[in-house]
């Protein structure tokens, strides 16, 4: 893989790869290391992968895999840990559209919010199905787990969405009484 | 199906769109028949797909691009093969190559310096190494006390 084609590759799969970064860590810091590790190792590995049709497959398990490795040594070394939103809006402060962009931000926040209350692995499943607009059949390929695996992680992920919601109602309710 | 599996159905494929069409009908009529499972499906929507629908989109930053590009500069190209990845069979070699050398190396010393011992204390090759090649060479050939002493 030349420079040129590595570019073209970059430029079309970047967002992907950087958005399920940032959903399953919830951190810029992380997204952006995961990113580009990403593609140094598409760089390395080009010859490897260049002949297969699912490149884009081979992307999200990467940028998975990769994500939640720096996100685990992240957790161990606590220091180095920026909160989703601190950063957001600090990044958020350069820009023209502040309003825009503050909008932005709280509807990615509700989304994180939601996304947070999940364990890891049905919180991959949601990021891909719900954000990426995978196939039962493509996140099982992305994570090389059987279909029903999905399924099943998509079902608990979401039955206790639906628990969290039910929690918030009543408690709200409650506050109204 | 009953109303168990209905809803298992609307927490997954149903709403992902994952159903064959006739079963998708099935439970587009099971639906139309219980208020109990549309509601349900109301709730799933409201609860667990809708908050992710045209959920905003971040941008990569340039600075992961230029980051890439600077640490590529520095790494061998995917063709080539990876020094790292050679070090391990390449060490081997390298150290059993270069204790050959070093053998190599002690033997020739060793024997090179017992010949010269020997060419020290032979009175034939001190009046070949006090040898005036020069004049030799221009005046009766080359080498010639030399090779006496070695046909010898």
């Amino acid at each position: 893989m030349n420079k040129n084609s590595f570019e073209v590759l970059y430029k079309e799969s970047a967002g992907f790869v950087y958005n399920v970064a940032l959903r399953i860590s919830a951190n810029t810091f992380v997204a952006e290391e995961a990113t580009q590790e990403v593609f140094i190792k598409a760089f390395r590995h080009a010859s490897s992968f260049e002949a297969r049709a699912d490149i884009k497959t081979w992307l999200y398990r990467i940028a998975v895999n990769t994500t939640l490795d720096i996100t685990r040594k992240q957790r161990r070394e606590s220091g180095r840990r920026v909160s989703y939103d601190e950063d957001i809006v600090e990044k958020a402060g350069g820009s023209d559209d502040v309003e825009k962009t503050m909008t932005a931000v709280a509807a990615r926040a509700t989304v994180q919010k939601l996304l947070d209350t999940l364990p890891e692995e049905q919180k991959v499943c949601i990021i891909l199905r719900e954000l990426e607009g995978l196939s039962y059949e493509e996140i099982a390929r992305t994570l090389e787990v059987n279909i029903n695996t999905v399924r099943t992680r998509i079902k608990r992920a979401r039955t206790r969405l639906l628990e969290a919601a039910k929690q918030q109602e009543g408690g709200e309710s409650d506050g109204l009484q | 199906m009953d109303c168990n599996k209905i809803r298992e159905l609307l927490l997954t494929d149903y709403v992902d769109n994952e159903l064959t069409r006739s079963l998708n009908a099935d439970v587009d009529s099971h639906l139309a028949a219980c208020p109990q499972c549309a509601e349900f499906l109301k709730k799933v929507k409201s609860a667990a797909t809708a908050p992710f629908e045209h959920a905003p989109r971040a941008t990569p930053p340039p600075e992961i691009w230029n980051r890439i590009q600077s640490s590529l500069g520095t790494t061998a190209p995917a063709h080539l093969p990876r020094r790292h990845w050679l070090s391990a069979t390449h060490r081997i070699r390298m150290v059993a190559f270069s204790l050959s050398a070093a053998a190599m190396l002690l033997v020739s010393f060793l024997y090179f310096s017992d010949r010269r011992d020997s060419v020290v204390s032979d009175p034939v090759l001190v009046a070949a190494a006090s040898y005036d090649w020069q004049a030799d060479i221009e005046g009766n050939g080359f080498g010639t006390a030399v090779e006496e002493y070695l046909l010898n």
